[in-house]
């Protein structure tokens, strides 16, 4: 071959940073938390998994690259940098502490409606930037928008992302995108020529959740989810939806009547299910876009958004020391007396995998000499050691 | 979709100024002249054409494949790489990007059979030495996989394009254009990703350019189309089976529009707010472009040219350039 990759460039890239540790697993990817060695800045490196040296790059993972490549907004994960290693393709982030599942799920946290607006708006911000650049980001969930020690809220996760102002591809577009619970009902109707309206439904699911502290719409499979769409918003007509009876996968349900979202959301300010409403109408067509819903007056009315700083968020640190406490009485299960034979190393060093993604810093290589051909003895003093006890 | 424009990765990262000289060119041109190197992007990019035609790929893969393309040899030279299988790359990331993917071994089979025969076989004479006699694509999908992020990392990882295409059909409708100029206009469009008009100007004004161009030289109610207008454009050699513009034997179909139209659009362009200055230059690249395309016979040109590239002694003196050859 003529051509000579730039492996020196590469090399130079990649002694920029250092790989601290493991915080992620996704499908086509593996995130670390790193370090940029000049300036010592906490990043996150995504680390796109390789899928047979054959076949060329993920699409999933060019569809991240373009997009966030062209996306810079504050509420909009940055991209930073990209490299090759070793045919590898690696994206560094910016470094995201939590996120808005694990808000919503920490019972330890309270919050309050002026929280859930400042939320709100951080996200509609950033789909609307998303929008505004003719991206539709298709994967909108409470684990996909990222939270930053100063609070401020990102989306991330644009492996799903994707152009729609082609008007010649129009109609083309998969509907098998967004995760079931926060997917569109044209989307689950086997629509295939929607627009950023989708991505507005996904909010609507958000915001049902912020408030309701659980999912609001869960269905255990594509045609279970709308029944249960229908069975929380009643089941629309043809005079609600115009078209609706055309779309590919259209079925009958069974004709749930509408009821008011003030059954269930019975704390909400009647702004505040106004928007939820405009957010989750059925016919995409006269659902709010990103711009509209953030000129609603939900969000000129008091109480004001928090501002970010004083959000409520994880404590890192205690979140920390739950599961670290967590694995250590696993493994002192597991290593006690009974456990001291042959069969409990394989399942130690499972535990340990398991205990490596977690916030704690534990270097790969130690794993790797850990997994070479340790003994249970042998993995429970390195792990005494290096957790300090 | 304009209004992103601004904003974008297009404009403000890989859009360079006019009259700047690309380093990749001018590598090439201490061997070749302009015109040979334009001969050259001229064959690679009937390559891109030829594979996408053969794999039913859209105009706009077409369109961001070229224009990678064109950004990879902003700062490559044809003299220092073999730019087929960059082309392979380009076509297979173009693709990908716009949500048209085909499996990498389809791209790399097409372009092997498409290259399968030396360039001066193919006119049925024998290839004078072995490496001509060679095939042109030994290269495999795990080659190809490997250029891909080469040419990712060349282009700074920024892959979203906006074409002309779009704004071409709305200003064909808005000005109630026959469909005929629509037709031709898109033609010249499509010609303009040969050359580097795609890295200097943004996609409107290559639109507007072609329309320019398509009106100046064809007006839409001309009875008889492609007679006189036609014969100085030049035809398209048989390897691509297509028309670029204009070619005599072009059957454009019969407007019969009324009189009016040249003065509507000269009315039209003469309130734009893009300067036309910019249209203007576009259109003379690409007039410059097609003068060399008039005399382009790719079998024997692309071995001549490439023969002169890859010895090191060649010095055949750079002449004229785009601007000095209309
Ligand atoms: N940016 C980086 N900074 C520091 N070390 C790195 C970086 N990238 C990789 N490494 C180290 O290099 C080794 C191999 O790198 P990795 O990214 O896993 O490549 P591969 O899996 O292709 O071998 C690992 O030990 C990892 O810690
Ligand atoms: N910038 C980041 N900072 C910190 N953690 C991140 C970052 N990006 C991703 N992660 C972690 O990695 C996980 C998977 O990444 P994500 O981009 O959501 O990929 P997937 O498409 O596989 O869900 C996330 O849930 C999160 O825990
Ligand atoms: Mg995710
Ligand atoms: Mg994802």
């Amino acid at each position: 071959m003529d051509v000579e990759t730039p492996d020196t460039a590469n090399r130079r890239t990649e002694s920029r940073y250092r790989k601290d540790r493991r915080v992620g697993e996704g499908t086509y990817a593996v995130v670390y938390e790193a370090t940029e060695t000049a300036t010592g800045r906490r990043v996150a490196i995504k680390k796109i998994k390789v899928r047979q040296q054959k076949d060329g790059l993920d699409v999933s993972a060019l569809r991240e690259i373009k997009a966030l490549q062209e996306l810079r907004h504050p509420n909009v994960l940055e991209l930073m940098d990209v490299y090759a290693h070793k045919g590898n393709l690696n994206l560094v982030l910016e470094y995201l502490d939590s996120d808005l599942e694990q808000i919503v799920k920490d019972r330890s946290l309270v919050f309050t409606a002026a929280d859930i607006k400042s939320w709100m708006l951080m996200t509609l911000r950033g789909v609307e930037h998303c929008h505004r650049n003719w991206i539709l980001h298709r994967d909108l969930k409470p684990n996909n928008l990222l939270l930053a020690a100063n609070g401020q809220l990102k989306l991330a996760d644009f492996g799903l992302a994707r152009e729609h102002a082609d008007l010649n591809c129009a109609g083309r577009m998969t509907s098998q995108v967004v995760t079931l619970w926060y997917r569109a009902p044209e989307l689950l109707f086997g629509a295939r020529d929607y627009g950023p309206t989708v991505d507005i439904w996904s909010v609507g699911c958000i915001f049902a959740e912020l408030m309701l502290r659980t999912p609001y719409l869960p269905g255990d499979g594509e045609m279970q989810q709308l029944d249960v769409i229908f069975r929380a918003l009643g089941t629309p007509t043809e005079e609600d939806w115009p078209g609706m009876t055309k779309l590919p996968q259209y079925v009958q349900y069974r004709a749930y009547p509408k009821q008011p979202l003030r059954m269930l959301f019975k704390a909400a300010g009647q702004d505040a299910l106004d928007l939820l409403a405009g957010m989750l109408r059925f016919d995409p067509a006269k659902r709010f876009t990103a711009r509209e819903a953030l000129q609603h007056p939900y969000f000129q009315n008091s109480p004001r958004p928090t501002p970010h700083e004083r959000l409520p968020r994880i404590d890192a640190a205690k979140a920390r020391d739950e599961e670290i406490a967590g694995v250590k009485r696993k493994l002192d299960a597991l290593l006690g007396e009974d456990a001291m034979q042959l069969g409990g190393e394989s399942t130690a060093c499972q535990c340990l995998c398991s205990y490596h993604l977690l916030t704690f810093a534990y270097t790969a290589t130690r794993l790797a000499s850990l997994e070479d051909g340790a003994t249970t003895k042998r993995v429970a003093r390195r792990l005494s050691f290096s957790m300090g006890v | 979709m304009a209004a992103s424009y601004w904003s974008s990765s297009q404009r403000l990262r890989w859009l360079m100024p006019a009259n700047v000289a690309l380093p990749g060119h001018e590598r090439d041109l201490t061997r070749v002249s302009w015109a040979d190197r334009t001969k050259l992007t001229l064959h690679y990019t009937n390559v891109i054409q030829s594979v996408a035609k053969r794999m039913m790929l859209r105009q706009r893969v077409v369109a961001s494949a070229m224009t990678y393309f064109q950004r990879f040899y902003a700062n490559n030279a044809y003299c220092e790489t073999d730019p087929y299988p960059i082309a392979c790359a380009c076509l297979y990331l173009a693709a990908k990007v716009e949500e048209t993917p085909h499996h990498l071994r389809t791209f790399v089979n097409e372009m092997r059979e498409l290259l399968r025969h030396p360039l001066s076989a193919r006119d049925g004479t024998d290839g004078k030495s072995t490496t001509a006699n060679a095939a042109r694509f030994p290269y495999t999908s795990a080659d190809i996989a490997e250029l891909e992020i080469y040419l990712l990392e060349e282009m700074d990882f920024y892959m979203i394009l906006q074409h002309p295409y779009d704004l071409l059909t709305r200003l064909c409708a808005e000005l109630q254009l026959p469909q005929s100029v629509l037709q031709t206009a898109w033609f010249v469009t499509n010609d303009s990703f040969r050359t580097d008009a795609c890295l200097r100007y943004p996609p409107h004004v290559i639109a507007l350019a072609a329309l320019y161009l398509t009106c100046a030289l064809q007006p839409p109610e001309a009875q008889a189309p492609a007679s006189s207008a036609g014969t100085s454009m030049g035809t398209v050699t048989e390897a691509t089976g297509g028309n670029p513009i204009l070619g005599p034997g072009s059957a454009l179909p019969n407007a019969g529009a009324p009189v009016t139209i040249t003065e509507r659009v000269k009315d039209w362009f003469a309130g734009l707010s893009t300067p036309l200055t910019e249209i203007a230059e576009v259109a003379q690249r690409l007039l410059a472009f097609y003068h060399v395309w008039d005399s382009f016979h790719e079998t024997e040109d692309v071995s001549a040219i490439l023969a002169r590239l890859r010895t090191p002694e060649a010095n055949a003196p750079p002449t004229a350039g785009p601007s000095t050859s209309t």
